[in-house]
């Protein structure tokens, strides 16, 4: 009796557990292990950019190209809800190009034409704080610059004042 | 499926096959009582494999998807025990009566729920498995 009910009871939670966590999990957004890793290496590479951007010197900075508003376009582009990849909706796919995952409708739709306008805004902000930082850094170089050539000028001018102080000394010792 | 794939998922098999080809084939024992836990082991193996591969954010379904198959697999082998008991018993006449034993159903049953809900969970997510494998060797290479 005993071992009926034991077999019976584990039989039945173990064929409900694999169906229900069988369920769940087909039903959930499932990550590959070795994803974050590589999340991390892309961060790096997107920080040495900036480092990389930062360290130019202002007068090549004018006009630079704007790879920081790309990345930021980049990852706001959807994604696949089971992989996790980039997708690009504008091309009208109904699956995942790498997993083969159907994409809800809601997310496509979300994603069609709100993101490029977002995107494109995003972009041109991105793009004009950008801009707004390499142009404060060449503002301070130029003041630097005007300093440096005030100060120059001053030391140049230093002689003809010393000469001057000595052409007027005899005469201040005899008034 | 690539033949790293086919390996994974074959290797757990050496069991059934042994089973198979060493106690039925070779040796001519009844098959009946043997089978069956190779059968859940085999994807309890597999479970375990997807298990450490895969990765749910705040959620433990594949864990708990596992101790569902070993618990799948301990019923197989404690009912596969007792089938054997009744094979080498005067009772036994042949597959019919075997069948007639609740420990068959319940071998079998628990086993191909097993195995068959792991092997459908195999074929769906290898592919991504396979494609982070490729990313992560092309990443460590370019590193190297």
């Amino acid at each position: 009796m005993f071992y009926d009910v034991l077999i019976f009871a584990s039989a039945a939670v173990g064929i409900a557990g694999v169906f229900v966590y069988s369920y769940k999990i087909s039903h959930s957004r499932v990550y590959v292990v070795g994803i974050v890793r590589e999340k991390a290496a892309a961060l790096n590479q997107t920080v040495k950019r900036e480092q990389d951007a930062e360290d130019l010197p202002a007068s090549a900075v004018l006009g630079v190209p704007s790879a920081i508003a790309i990345e930021i376009r980049e990852a706001k582009k959807p994604r696949c809800e089971r992989c996790g990849r980039l997708q690009d909706f504008s091309e009208n796919r109904s699956r995942c190009r790498h997993c083969g995952h159907a994409f809800s409708l809601e997310v496509a739709s979300e994603n069609e034409q709100p993101s490029e306008t977002e995107s494109r805004l995003e972009t041109i902000q991105a793009e004009q704080s950008y801009s707004l930082k390499k142009h404060e850094k060449l503002f301070m170089d130029f003041d630097k610059r005007i300093r440096q050539l005030e100060r120059e000028s001053l030391v140049q001018s230093l002689p003809k004042i010393e000469d001057n102080r000595k052409q007027y000394e005899p005469l201040e010792s005899v008034q | 499926m690539s033949l790293e794939s086919w390996l994974k998922v074959g290797l757990p098999a050496f069991p059934l096959g042994f089973t198979i080809l060493g106690a039925w084939l070779y040796w001519g024992d009844n098959p009946l009582p043997l089978l069956a836990p190779p059968i859940a082991f085999w994807g309890l193996v597999v479970l375990v494999y997807l298990f450490t591969n895969l990765y749910i954010p705040d959620r433990r379904y594949t864990l708990f998807l596992t101790i569902s198959a070993t618990l799948l697999w301990l019923v197989t082998a404690i009912t596969s025990h007792n089938l054997g008991r009744f094979i080498s018993s005067k009772q036994y006449g042949g597959l019919i009566s075997a069948m007639a034993t609740k420990d068959f159903w319940y071998a079998y049953v628990c086993a191909l729920v097993g195995c068959v809900a792991a092997i459908k969970q195999f074929i769906r997510y290898e592919p991504m498995i396979v494609a982070q494998l490729e990313q992560d060797r092309a990443a460590v290479n370019t590193e190297e």
